[in-house]
């Protein structure tokens, strides 16, 4: 938790009254923290800089709207930044986002073997997902979000945030097996 | 399913795990932190300060409305305790009544019971004269009596007759009979006309110091009824059916209240196109829950205020033809064709952007109408505050008409904002996506001047029931204004108790 800030509810009070330099510092202590946000909901990284720059915008321009009794700045601008993501990826991307593959072979590797992959390399296979799985993946297995909350965000049936969710974990598999293996 | 879960599992732990060095992959380009830095700009103060001024005259009606109440409830106490003073002392002569009542039946009892014992002695041992004007009195009472009155009468002679002789004030009896003697020599002829004629005298003084007793009794009696009567006056005014509204009374009310609203909305395609056929402003019903307090200043002037709330849906469906356009078509990874509709949706009570994304139909040529429908719809929760006066006419013993006006604030809060559309070509539906972008939840702070009329019904006493229209028109609105010969109605019905 090294991105926490001191004096975080002061910087995050002159923020709101419209002090830049409290923009600044929220940025840097946060960067790397939301970029890898964006990073697992994107393609690539460019597109990840794109969730980037649409979520923490959302997050200064919104800051007055932030409650500090009800969630930590940090739940709260992950929230925002997820949300904005999603909106962005679905206005550009949504036609390939429910896609079914029907190729998936249904594989089982050890867990362990994932101990040799590194951050980087994780990412770059959830970031070969299809933009549907990704989503589901991301929002159920790295937010904790409900199959239930997953559907009305997406505005699809909790049974296909369910299929798609399987679809995602055997792809994953197959794709890490892959990446083992060269 | 549990090695995916361990999976999922592997992968959560090691990607919130940032206790390594950095890498240059896992941040952003530099230039990315000066362009989203530089969209941040100072929040403007001006917009604060516009919203404030209402802020602070919403909070300031708060300790009025309060003082108001407190101020009107205390001069309600003290006068209550007024009229517990006065019912206390109207009992108490409402006693007094009672006693002075008892003490006049008994002694009207006692001159019965006198009178009627010298008509049986007059009867039993007094031959009666011509020329007597007492004897001819019992003589004429007498014959009015029936044969078995004059044997009770006979019985208790005899009681009454042993009293008599036990009577001590024989001085002036005697000299009274002597003087009666002898003016009428001849009437006194034997013991028993004697004894009698003497009872007879020495009744007289005793009857007319009673009777005089009673008269007084009688003028104590009729000046505690007129007592009674003035207070029952003050007490009870509610009583005169005609008297509906008092000065100083204060009237607590709630009730339901309607309001009519217009919803003007606007589309344009591509953000740039206005849409052929903008639907006209419509007005849109909603019902609200209100709590109202009037206080009358005078008999017929009353000043009110009070609270409602409102948490309602809304809704509204616009239809309008889509010239296609070739250019916007793309094609996926499965070799679908798609093509996407931009459009804004902007009304009086907020704005919205979506896109829809839709499956090209197939032999759809370039400019060909799709039919779209749009759906506006969002939830509105509204607090308002009424300030004014009613000006009360008579119209029957149960009937009170009034006029009013006044200022009415009134705060919008304008929440999931949405925007639906339903795509059809030559009457199929077409198979679209919709997607919105997040309207950011709005907040309209309006405040009215209006007029009404209305009319009270009372139940009874305390209870009436009340109904008024009011037609108001925007003073200050810091959202879009209102459609043009549009205003906002409101119509309430409530019951009212006055205190």
């Amino acid at each position: 938790m090294y991105f926490m800030i001191d004096n975080e509810q002061k910087i995050l009070s002159d923020l709101k009254k419209g002090k830049s330099y409290a923009a600044a510092k929220l940025y840097d202590a946060y960067e790397r923290y939301w970029f890898r946000i964006c990073l697992r909901y994107a393609r690539n990284r460019s597109e990840a800089q794109d969730l980037m720059q649409v979520g923490v915008s959302k997050v200064f321009h919104a800051i007055h709207t932030f409650n500090a009794e009800k969630a930590s700045f940090k739940t709260w601008s992950t929230t925002v930044i997820i949300r904005e993501s999603i909106h962005f990826l679905k206005k550009h991307l949504w036609q390939q986002t429910f896609t079914d593959i029907e190729t998936i072979e249904n594989m089982v590797i050890e867990p362990t073997i994932f101990e040799q992959l590194r951050t980087k390399e994780i990412i770059q296979v959830i970031q070969k997902l299809p933009s549907g799985y990704r989503m589901i993946f991301n929002l159920y297995e790295m937010e904790g979000y409900s199959h239930k909350e997953i559907a009305d965000l997406l505005d699809i049936t909790v049974g296909t945030s369910k299929s798609q969710l399987y679809k995602a974990k055997r792809m994953l598999q197959n794709q890490i097996e892959a990446l083992l293996n060269n | 399913m549990e090695d995916k879960n361990k999976i999922s599992d592997f992968i959560r732990k090691r990607l919130e795990n940032f206790d390594h060095e950095i890498e240059a992959w896992e941040s952003p380009d530099k230039n990315l932190r000066d362009t989203i830095l530089g969209q941040v700009k100072p929040e403007s103060k001006s917009n604060l300060l516009s919203i404030k001024p209402l802020h602070i005259a919403a909070i300031l009606l708060i300790p009025i409305i309060g003082f108001t109440s407190f101020y009107f409830i205390k001069k309600h106490n003290e006068s209550q305790a007024e009229i517990k003073s006065i019912y206390a002392e109207l009992q108490a002569k409402k006693t007094e009544i009672k006693v002075l009542k008892e003490k006049v039946i008994s002694l009207k009892n006692k001159n019965n019971s006198i009178e009627q014992t010298i008509i049986s002695n007059e009867f039993t041992t007094h031959n009666p004269s011509n020329n007597d004007p007492l004897d001819q009195s019992i003589v004429s009472k007498n014959s009015k009596k029936n044969s078995s009155f004059e044997e009770g009468l006979r019985v208790s002679k005899i009681t009454n007759y042993s009293k008599l002789q036990q009577d001590n004030s024989k001085s002036k009896t005697e000299k009274t009979f002597n003087n009666y003697a002898s003016n009428n020599p001849k009437e006194i002829t034997g013991t028993t006309a004697k004894k009698a004629k003497l009872d007879e005298i020495n009744n007289r003084p005793k009857l007319d110091s009673e009777k005089l007793a009673i008269n007084r009794l009688m003028v104590s009696i009729e000046d505690a009824k007129n007592i009674q009567e003035s207070n029952n006056l003050k007490l009870l005014p509610q009583q005169k059916f005609d008297v509906h509204r008092r000065k100083n009374n204060l009237l607590v009310g709630i009730g339901i209240q309607g309001k009519s609203r217009p919803f003007k909305t606007e589309h344009k395609f591509n953000k740039q196109q206005p849409m052929e056929g903008q639907p006209p402003a419509r007005t849109k019903l909603f019902f609200n829950k209100f709590m109202e307090v009037e206080y009358m200043i005078s008999n017929r002037i009353g000043l009110y205020t009070g609270f409602g709330s409102v948490n309602a849906k809304m809704s509204k469906k616009s239809k309008f033809d889509y010239a296609f356009d070739k250019n916007n078509t793309v094609t996926n990874s499965n070799g679908k064709q798609y093509n996407e509709i931009e459009f804004r949706s902007s009304s009086n009570l907020g704005d919205n952007e979506g896109l829809v994304s839709f499956e090209v139909p197939e032999g759809i040529q370039n400019s060909d109408k799709i039919n779209v429908t749009l759906s506006n719809s969002f939830t509105i929760k509204s607090i308002n505050i009424p300030l004014g006066l009613n000006y009360y006419f008579y119209m029957n013993n149960k009937w009170l008409g009034y006029i009013g006006g006044g200022l009415n604030y009134e705060s919008l809060y304008i929440s999931k904002y949405n925007v639906k559309a339903d795509l059809a070509y030559n009457s199929k539906e077409v198979t679209s996506k919709h997607l919105l972008k997040q309207p950011s939840d709005k907040n309209i702070q309006h405040v009215n001047y209006n007029i009404g009329v209305g009319a009270a019904y009372s139940i009874n006493n305390m209870w009436s029931i009340q109904g008024d229209i009011q037609w108001n028109k925007n003073l200050y609105n810091n959202g879009k204004k209102h459609p043009p010969k549009h205003f906002d109605v409101d119509a309430k019905v409530g019951i009212y108790y006055r205190i």
